[in-house]
């Protein structure tokens, strides 16, 4: 077997770049922010080890690979750059996933307003909504699912307030079943109703419930709903929203982990998210309704009248 | 993880050991669901499926649909290439059938394989890489698409004339995956039938017939595979004109198919006029009438299906 033509120098990652500091850990791997000796350019090394007893590259990272070659274009999904191969210090293979550095993510933003009374002001709230909204009209569009959207896997540019999805790990294919994994990783306090139900068909519904989670924590500094299990994740839901039924969710009862549940009437949307005006509070109803096929979709989310007054040109 | 054998008998026929009722019946359950789930049935809405499909239509362009077209033409070169070709894609949609994998997973299987013969040269007198590329794609294909991948060692364990350990397969996946510059996540026919379908049958009266009918695109589809004339055309084309294939056999009304105008009809029609000809394509006809006795089906489309069968010339007209 013999390469045609000029074969591709895979340059091993400890010559190409200058490791800085551990930055983080993803879903499967640590994170670094390091200097492309080359460029001098930082970026963000994402490590996977290969563990050569186990059956090859992980699924998991060869999908969020994938994905991200293919959702490259898009200014509002993080840049993946390249893919190298190296070693450690075992002599074990590694992949690195080179990616642009971004130099905070929501979750550290969120919790940077931690004194009292000091909220995120309203237009960076609105101008973050609109970028994700965006972002995920983008992988919807092309058939793409995330399912693990939360603060921590929005990356932001603290100078520009630019926003990018990230940690595309989980993310499936529409044409893709997904059953249920054994151990499945997926953070609860985002997760919407139907998949803690049982449902086995995503659809793009769940990312849009996330986003509706994430727009109230934006707002209010706390999660909308920390649950710490799953009955609890589901009971902090049915307490705003009220347990819903087969009149406002038809099919919720045939749900293969339907049981019956404490009977709540619905709170006023207002009373969970103080001081988001009329027109978020309509957008955020909309995200969070229970029937997957009524939630509004990212694309029209951001047609919503709540965006009207946002500067949206560079974005 | 292992699978017990004799829960998946093996197929005479590559894809067709899906065909039994207890697979269709659960397709329809899922099928089904899935519109539901994901179009959102009662509140569909026409201009997201216009906004996916032209979305799709523009990936599909970006990904380079001449580098295909070229390994039709390198291929021609090397008889002895065609057909170790297809032993390879035989050998992969038997363990594709023996395992029950989606069609989406022997298409990629199938496109990786290809992708990597455009740029990698393989000698005649050794017989061993072709079988390491095609275990290695259908394992990389199943990762992306399967819920439960097999191991590699369990993937090989049908009719394979070499066995290789798991550590050679990972050395084998990183260099096609760099020569495949990691884009794994390609556009394939499947991810147009849903929306053609919604065009040509918007007004379907039950879900199992969209089960019957994405079961035999699906099938002729996988064929396509095994046929290297079919390399020139784009996914688009060979689910349109897969599609257009089936509709002609068993669905009452002929719609328009002017799926999308940025569809070339040319296109379409000459991989349907292809499809006519080779027999690997033909030759699934002969499972669809067992198939059709499995669903309840309207009288007037089964006298419809019996009358396309005696005047089947007709019918294939296009």
């Amino acid at each position: 077997m013999e390469k045609t033509g000029a074969g591709v120098v895979v340059l091993s990652a400890k010559e190409a770049f200058e490791k800085l500091e551990k930055v983080g850990e993803g879903t499967y791997g640590k994170v670094y922010r390091a200097r492309e000796k080359a460029t001098g350019k930082i970026v963000a090394l994402k490590k996977t080890r290969l563990h050569e007893d186990q059956d090859g590259v992980p699924p998991t990272t060869l999908r969020e690979v994938s994905i991200l070659r293919m959702l490259s274009r898009d200014p509002h999904v993080v840049s993946l750059m390249d893919v190298k191969q190296g070693q450690n210090k075992e002599g074990k293979t590694v992949l690195y996933l080179v990616f642009e550095y971004m130099d905070t993510d929501l979750k550290k933003f969120i919790r940077s307003f931690d004194q009292p009374g000091q909220n995120i002001p309203p237009e960076t709230i609105k101008s973050l909504m609109y970028q994700l909204c965006k972002g995920i009209a983008f992988c919807h569009g092309h058939g793409i699912l995330h399912r693990d959207l939360k603060p921590h896997n929005l990356l932001m540019d603290r100078k520009t307030m630019m926003l990018k999805i990230a940690d595309l790990g989980l993310a499936r294919a529409f044409t893709v079943p997904i059953k249920k994994y054994t151990h499945e990783i997926l953070t609860l306090w985002y997760r919407a109703p139907e998949v803690l139900l049982g449902a086995t068909h995503y659809s793009m519904a769940v990312d849009i419930w996330s986003v509706g989670c994430i727009f109230a924590e934006l707002v209010t500094r706390r999660a909308l709903f920390p649950g710490d299990s799953e009955l609890q994740q589901l009971l902090h839901i049915f307490r705003l929203l009220g347990t819903p039924n087969e009149e406002v969710w038809p099919g919720v009862s045939k749900l293969k982990d339907w049981h019956e549940y404490p009977q709540w009437n619905s709170q006023s949307l207002s009373t969970a998210v103080p001081g988001l005006e009329e027109l978020g509070l309509d957008l955020l109803s909309q995200m969070l309704e229970y029937e997957p096929s009524k939630r509004i979709s990212a694309k029209k989310a951001m047609e919503h009248a709540y965006f009207d007054d946002l500067d949206k040109r560079n974005l | 993880m292992s699978f017990d054998s004799s829960n998946h008998p093996i197929s005479p026929d590559l894809y067709c050991s899906e065909v039994t009722s207890e697979v269709i019946h659960l397709d329809s359950d899922d099928e089904a669901l899935k519109f539901n789930v994901l179009w959102g049935d009662s509140d569909h809405d026409d201009s997201d499926d216009e906004s996916i499909l032209l979305n799709l239509l523009e990936s599909e362009h970006n990904q380079v649909q001449e580098q295909t077209k070229f390994l039709g033409q390198q291929l021609r070169k090397k008889t002895w290439l065609i057909n170790a070709r297809e032993e390879a894609i035989n050998w992969i949609l038997k363990v594709h059938a023996y395992y029950s994998f989606k069609p989406e997973t022997a298409y990629l299987s199938v496109d990786y394989f290809n992708r990597f013969l455009l740029s990698h040269t393989f000698t005649q007198d050794k017989a061993w890489p072709l079988q390491l590329l095609s275990v290695t794609c259908l394992s990389l294909a199943a990762k992306m698409e399967e819920s439960k991948v097999p191991l590699l060692l369990d993937l090989q364990v049908i009719e394979s004339r070499f066995l290789f350990k798991p550590k050679t397969v990972q050395r084998m996946e990183l260099l096609v995956m760099a020569s495949l510059k990691w884009r794994l996540r390609t556009i394939t026919p499947f991810d147009f039938v849903h929306l053609f379908i919604s065009k040509l049958l918007c007004s379907a009266s039950t879900w199992g017939d969209l089960s019957y009918i994405v079961s035999l695109v699906s099938d002729v589809i996988i064929r396509t595979c095994l046929v290297m004339d079919f390399l020139e055309f784009s996914p688009s084309t060979i689910a349109a004109a897969a599609l257009l294939w089936v509709t002609n056999q068993c669905v009452d009304d002929k719609k328009s198919y002017c799926l999308h105008k940025n569809i070339s009809i040319e296109m379409v029609k000459k991989c349907y006029k292809l499809m006519k000809q080779k027999l690997i394509i033909r030759r699934s006809e002969l499972y669809w009438p067992k198939i059709s006795q499995l669903l309840p089906r309207s009288p007037t489309c089964v006298l419809d299906h019996a009358a396309a069968m005696q005047e089947s010339s007709d019918a294939h007209k296009l």
